[in-house]
């Protein structure tokens, strides 16, 4: 497939995410491994490659993500996880553990620029 | 037989700067953005503020209501337009030349505030029936058809979507047209009107809008900001013109086009490197004949920094003798219609002997290093002018001007 040629799919909400990110939400930060680990499988499912392939070590340049494969995963992240990913703090984002921190923050809705909204 | 050389003989413009030619032009050479917060969405929602609308228009002054109901936003403005330019032009129809005059308008997405209005009739109100002309408003060629009514032209006439090329490609077309005797007369170039609450979610998500304005090839850009307008020009064979006493305002000499075949949104240089070349030649024109560039210049961090590259690529050492600038910077990006406002920028810089600056430039960017002329016009005669577009999607369009 050319690249970029099925990247502006509408991405499926998974439900069981949504749950999982309300859950969280709930509980007062007792399970922060749960939310790496959502993110992990967020990136993984949106840019199509195997739970496997994403570390939290990995760049997003390793995982072969291009613009438009950022822009589909920042687009899932705040579908999955109610949150609004304010555009600077996304271009700053290099790898997937400063990935999962920036949702972190925003989930808990301690972000000093960033306000956690919901849907 | 020599291939016939084409006259601009009439210039319309409405647009941000202004909703007419002449203060579109003193905006432009002030070097005065029209970029403002937006007034016709509810922000609220919305992660950017700014704009450059049209200001002060009130269809009813343009429009009996019976025809005004026919029209959406996008539709009126290229009325508006083009009506300016065939008065500028002088033309005077006969049903002979009517039949051989073409139109050919741009537009990346015809009639978003009637389709967002009536879409949220069924999706959002859960009525049960949209308005029955939503569908002539909202198609993209609406333009066209109601110049051709308006004017009573029969010729040729269609409209053109290539996205932020849009207006290019079209002009491209007509000049074609008229230089090779397929048309006598041309009414070419493009409209568009972006906001409508549902088309800017859409340009959020993409995440290339700028939150403060439009800062092209300054380090400290952000993005592009959107805007709305169209531009229209009257193009006929100079001998045509000259022999009807019209005014010239500069001629029209070299069209090119490419595609990137690449990514649907990261712009290459190559592609617009053939382009930029592919009008050159189609114009006979040595690079070093060039003295000036209406760059796309969208203010996005990857396109200034390519579109300079792509530059260098064709000009060479004279790349550092040219004067560029992106005059998106003062009426904003109207998509479908940009590159017909900056068609009318660069016949205006080529007639008046003045070449509008880059605005809102703070910082030199050792990746976007020409002489892009920053915040301040600049008194020269300039014989040849490039008006680049490059469009998502990879299509490419540039237009050579020649002065008068």
């Amino acid at each position: 497939m050319e690249p970029g040629a099925d990247t502006l799919h509408m991405y499926n909400t998974h439900s069981a995410a949504e749950n999982l990110a309300r859950s969280h939400l709930r509980r007062p930060r007792s399970m922060p491994d749960e939310l790496a680990e959502k993110v992990l499988e967020t990136i993984a499912s949106s840019k199509r490659i195997a739970r496997e392939r994403v570390l939290l070590d990995s760049t997003l340049e390793d995982l072969g993500m291009d613009s438009l494969d950022q822009l589909n995963l920042l687009f899932a992240l705040e579908s999955d996880f109610n949150i609004s990913i304010p555009d600077d703090e996304a271009k700053s984002i290099r790898t997937v553990r400063e990935m999962v921190e920036g949702v972190r923050k925003l989930v808990a809705g301690d972000s000093g620029t960033a306000s956690a909204s919901v849907a | 037989m020599a291939p016939r050389r084409v006259a601009v003989t009439g210039l319309g413009v409405i647009c941000a700067l202004g909703n007419d030619v002449s203060s579109f032009w003193n905006a432009l050479a002030a070097g005065r953005p029209g970029i403002a917060r937006i007034e016709s969405v509810d922000l609220t929602a919305l992660r950017f503020q700014n704009g450059a609308e049209v200001r002060n228009y009130d269809p009813a002054q343009h429009f009996q209501p019976s025809q005004a109901d026919l029209l959406d936003r996008f539709a009126q403005f290229a009325l508006v337009a083009s009506r300016q330019a065939v008065r500028d032009s002088g033309i005077e129809f006969t049903p002979e030349l009517r039949q051989h005059t073409a139109v050919v308008t741009g537009s990346s997405v015809g009639g978003q505030s009637t389709q967002d209005a009536q879409f949220w009739e069924v999706y959002g109100r859960k009525s049960p029936r949209v308005h029955p002309l939503t569908i002539p408003r909202i198609m993209p060629n609406a333009g066209a058809s109601h110049i051709s009514m308006e004017f009573g032209i029969t010729g040729p006439a269609f409209t053109v979507s290539t996205a932020c090329a849009s207006s290019n490609h079209a002009i491209g077309q007509a000049f074609w047209m008229v230089r090779s005797g397929a048309a006598e007369l041309a009414i070419a170039g493009g409209s568009e009107t972006p906001f409508s609450f549902g088309f800017l979610k859409a340009w959020e998500a993409m995440r290339v809008v700028a939150p403060d304005t439009c800062r092209p090839f300054s380090r400290d850009r952000r993005g592009l900001i959107l805007g709305e307008g169209a531009g229209i020009v009257v193009l006929e064979p100079l001998e045509r013109a000259q022999a009807r006493g019209a005014p010239v305002h500069a001629e029209i000499v070299g069209f090119g086009m490419s595609a990137d075949a690449g990514h649907i949104t990261s712009p290459s240089s190559d592609g617009p490197a053939r382009a930029m070349l592919g009008a050159l030649q189609d114009g006979g024109l040595a690079a070093e004949a060039v003295g000036y560039i209406n760059a796309h210049g969208t203010g996005t961090p990857n396109n200034d920094p390519t579109e300079t590259r792509a530059i260098r690529q064709v000009f060479g050492a004279h790349s550092d003798k040219l004067a560029v600038s992106s005059t998106k910077s003062m009426h904003g990006h109207a998509l479908g219609a940009a590159s017909a406002l900056e068609a009318a920028a660069t016949v205006l810089a080529l007639r008046n002997a003045m070449l509008p600056p880059t605005a809102n430039f703070t910082t030199p960017d050792p990746e976007c290093d020409l002489d892009v002329m920053p915040n301040q016009a600049r008194p020269a005669e300039v014989e040849y002018a490039l008006s680049n577009a490059f469009a998502f999607g990879g299509l490419n369009a540039v237009l050579a001007f020649r002065r008068a």
